[in-house]
């Protein structure tokens, strides 16, 4: 079990002081990106929204009505909602209902039970080219839902659905995933 | 059944690999962050002062407040303190003012109303010539102690010229202006006034030998 790590606002405010910032970058940023590496359908994208979050997540949780201390759960939890926003507001026009499944899946339908454990030799970097395949909405609620353990509840507070369209959203979009891993097998 | 075992672990797999996913952070990324950072602060620091909160300190409104009734304090004992300490500077300013009156009221009569001074030492004598004493009898006022003088200069020379006569009034108005302040003024009195005398003059020449005829008689 690892300790949770645990920041103070002060700390950020003091004059002339970049160590309490420094700590932060070092123990959070390389988990934020690999955050928005997820989220995101670019490296590119994740580059410059994780950086962009990264400041304004840090930006809220030193405003005045938040409280004197908060973790790194708290953290990642913000940097999370932010990213998300920040890509449906860039994605405005993309539609959510998306039914598009993945074209391969029935053609590589034989070979799926070939290797009881092929996806085991799959990279993070080959489940995140999986997850970009799938629509912004889909990629972003899996992430939400099954890595990153939200309820349906907050992401249909955070997308501004209801639950039901939500939940709809999850199965399609853990269907399209597998389907997409196992047409490469 | 089986099929639905296998996503579940699939999916397990797939949330642990990417949980705990991370990218290693340049340098230039690291930088970048530090100078939003110091952007932040700056931004901190103006909320700190911003408006709406200075407006809502009470103890901002108490000072102010005290420091303008401070103001106020101090105005209204100037105000009432102020009258007992004003009456010797009108006095100073009056006498002044009553000197320069006394010098501006005297000369300049003296200087115009001079020449026919010698006509007001005999006003009772001619009735008839009443109309012509009544305008430079004030020049008496101011130069009684000289009219003997004057009258002997212009006995001498009452067959000389307008313009001596002019000369000979004014050697009388020196000897009156010795308490003057300020002479340079006087002298572009003269000259105006002499001008003006100058101008006048054909309307003096026919009284003069009239009273000096008088005078002989």
């Amino acid at each position: 079990m690892s300790i949770i790590k645990h920041y103070h606002k002060q700390d950020f405010l003091a004059h002339k002081d970049h160590s309490a910032l420094s700590r932060l970058i070092d123990e959070q940023y390389a988990k934020c990106l690999g955050i928005a590496y997820r989220y995101c359908k670019s490296d590119e994208q994740a580059n410059e929204l994780s950086s962009q979050c990264f400041i304004t997540t840090l930006k809220n949780l030193l405003a005045e009505e938040e409280p004197e201390e908060f973790d790194e759960n708290t953290f990642v939890r913000q940097f999370i909602i932010c990213i998300v926003k920040t890509i449906l507001t860039q994605r405005k026009g993309e539609l959510i209902a998306d039914t598009t499944i993945v074209a391969s899946s029935k053609r590589n339908e034989a070979n799926l039970f070939s290797d009881s454990d092929y996806y085991k030799t799959l990279s993070p970097q080959d489940f995140i080219q999986h997850l970009r395949k799938l629509n912004t909405v889909q990629q972003i609620i899996y992430n939400l839902y099954c890595i990153d353990q939200f309820t349906i509840k907050d992401i249909a507070n955070i997308i501004q659905h209801h639950e039901l369209s939500i939940k709809a959203l999850i199965e399609r979009a853990r269907f399209n995933l597998i389907s997409s891993i196992k047409s490469i097998v | 059944m089986a099929e639905l075992d296998e996503n579940k672990k699939i999916e397990e797999h797939i949330r642990s690999v990417l949980k705990d996913f991370t990218v290693s952070v340049t340098e230039d990324q690291k930088n970048f962050l530090f100078q939003k950072y110091d952007q932040i602060k700056t931004h901190h620091k103006n909320i700190q002062f911003h408006l709406p909160e200075i407006i809502k300190n009470k103890t901002l409104w108490i000072i102010s407040g005290s420091f303008v009734l401070i103001i106020l304090l101090i105005y209204i004992v100037t105000l009432f303190s102020s009258p007992s300490n004003d009456d010797p500077p009108t006095q100073s300013i009056n006498t002044s003012v009553d000197t320069t009156n006394n010098q501006s009221i005297s000369h300049p009569i003296d200087t115009t109303k001079h020449t026919p001074s010698h006509r007001d030492t005999i006003p009772s004598t001619s009735k008839t010539n009443t109309i012509s004493i009544t305008t430079p009898s004030q020049t008496n006022i101011t130069s009684p102690t000289n009219n003997n003088k004057e009258l002997n200069k212009t006995t001498n020379d009452q067959n000389t010229d307008n313009s001596k006569k002019l000369d000979t009034t004014t050697i009388p108005k020196k000897s009156n202006t010795s308490n003057d302040i300020v002479p340079k003024k006087k002298k572009k009195k003269r000259t105006q006034e002499s001008n003006v005398e100058d101008q006048n003059l054909p309307v003096l020449e026919p009284k003069t030998p009239e009273l000096n005829t008088k005078e002989e008689e």
